[in-house]
């Protein structure tokens, strides 16, 4: 018998009703890109006089569960970890920015080497402590989440009872080329744009372990602190921008609109930004600005971000 | 019920593979709930039409 390859890995996951709780008979959405989770024991190491300082006996603290997943944007198949990334729920195709608990559960299935038993290993109460939106000229629009779950399960040869598995309906990646509308900083005109990096960063989005359980007791909510960083070519309108981040500026708003099928479009709005810095850079053949700009909380809208999809 | 997608379920403990427009029994339509998942399996299928009786 082969090993097993990668490519071999159904990597699911499906929302939870109750966090780390997976759903009877789930309904999993199967990925295009690997759940990265790992499961990582805590170990005790003992060490004892009786070894002559050896080691000797084991014990376990605890199981950290993390991971990651990467990938280029496809609409719709990373709405599940957009809600608990930003801590909302979809609403009328609306997600802003909360405080709720949002989790999802993974399942990553891998035969035992080619031909092999089906082998489960299932992670619950998963969040995205943060992630990053990367549009790059002449790359793919690209997504990454840093994840953490609360709790992991024994490996196991036993599928869930009734659980179904489908795959996403859409799988084309959205590229930062013709697949990204009019990029809007309300009240600048911009210049080209050669990259925009969205950081979805959070602050003291903690772990929290407790005794008598290997899992968490949850993750702290964290306070939302997302960073736009763009890059522009210097053209004509440089100069506005250079000169706004010098001194006290008007709130502005930050529009990214993503995709070119009908329905099947994000809009990301930050409804009140500031320009951090707007520093030149000089050292590549092309003079550049770089744009470092702080959404803040918008007491109008209720959040820092809203993002909208389904947009025809 | 008719499958409305391509999906994989689990039925006694084993996966079965079911394509668009199949056919599923009122037994493995509840053992998947699918009452539950509308966006895969109903009474009819994505072009309207309906599960022909058994």
């Amino acid at each position: 018998m082969s090993g097993a390859a990668s490519s071999q890995l159904r990597s699911a996951i499906v929302a939870e009703a109750t966090i780390s709780t997976i759903p009877a008979t789930p309904g999993f959405t199967t990925l295009h890109a690997p759940l990265r989770m790992v499961g990582a024991t805590q170990t005790i190491e003992g060490r004892s006089l009786i070894a002559k300082g050896g080691r000797i006996g084991r014990g376990v603290n605890g199981i950290d569960v993390t991971g990651e997943l990467e990938d280029t944007l496809k609409y719709g198949v990373y709405d599940t970890v957009m809600e608990t990334l930003l801590q909302g729920a979809w609403a009328s195709d609306v997600l802003k920015d909360g405080k709720l608990e949002k989790t999802f559960a993974n399942e990553n299935t891998l035969p035992a080497g080619v031909g092999g038993t089906s082998t489960m290993m299932r992670f619950r109460g998963i969040e995205a402590l943060s992630g990053t939106l990367n549009l790059a000229a002449r790359t793919p629009a690209n997504v990454r989440f840093a994840l953490a779950g609360r709790a992991s399960d024994d490996a196991t040869t036993t599928a869930i009872t009734g659980a179904t598995y489908t795959d996403p309906t859409v799988v084309d990646p959205l590229s930062s080329g013709a697949d990204v509308g009019t990029i809007v900083f309300n009240g600048y005109t911009l210049d080209c744009m050669q990259s925009l990096e969205i950081n979805f960063a959070f602050e003291n989005r903690d772990l929290q372990p407790k005794i008598q359980s290997n899992d968490l007791c949850g993750i702290t909510r964290g306070d939302f602190l997302p960073v736009l960083t763009a890059n522009m070519y210097i053209e004509a309108n440089f100069l506005a921008i250079y000169n706004a981040v010098r001194a006290r500026h008007t709130a502005f708003s930050v529009t990214v609109p993503l995709g070119s099928v009908t329905g099947q479009k994000y809009t990301l709005v930050f409804p009140l930004c500031h320009f951090a810095t707007a520093s030149l850079d000089m050292t590549g053949a092309a003079a550049m600005q770089n744009v470092i700009i702080h959404p803040q909380y918008d007491t109008d809208s209720g959040a820092v971000v809203t993002v909208t999809r389904a947009i025809s | 019920m008719i499958a409305r997608r391509q999906f994989v379920g689990v039925i006694k403990g084993v996966e079965k593979s079911f394509a668009q427009g199949d056919t599923i029994t009122e037994a493995e339509a509840d053992e998947m709930n699918l009452s539950e998942k509308p966006d895969i399996a109903g009474k009819e299928n994505a072009r309207g039409t309906k599960t022909p009786k058994t």
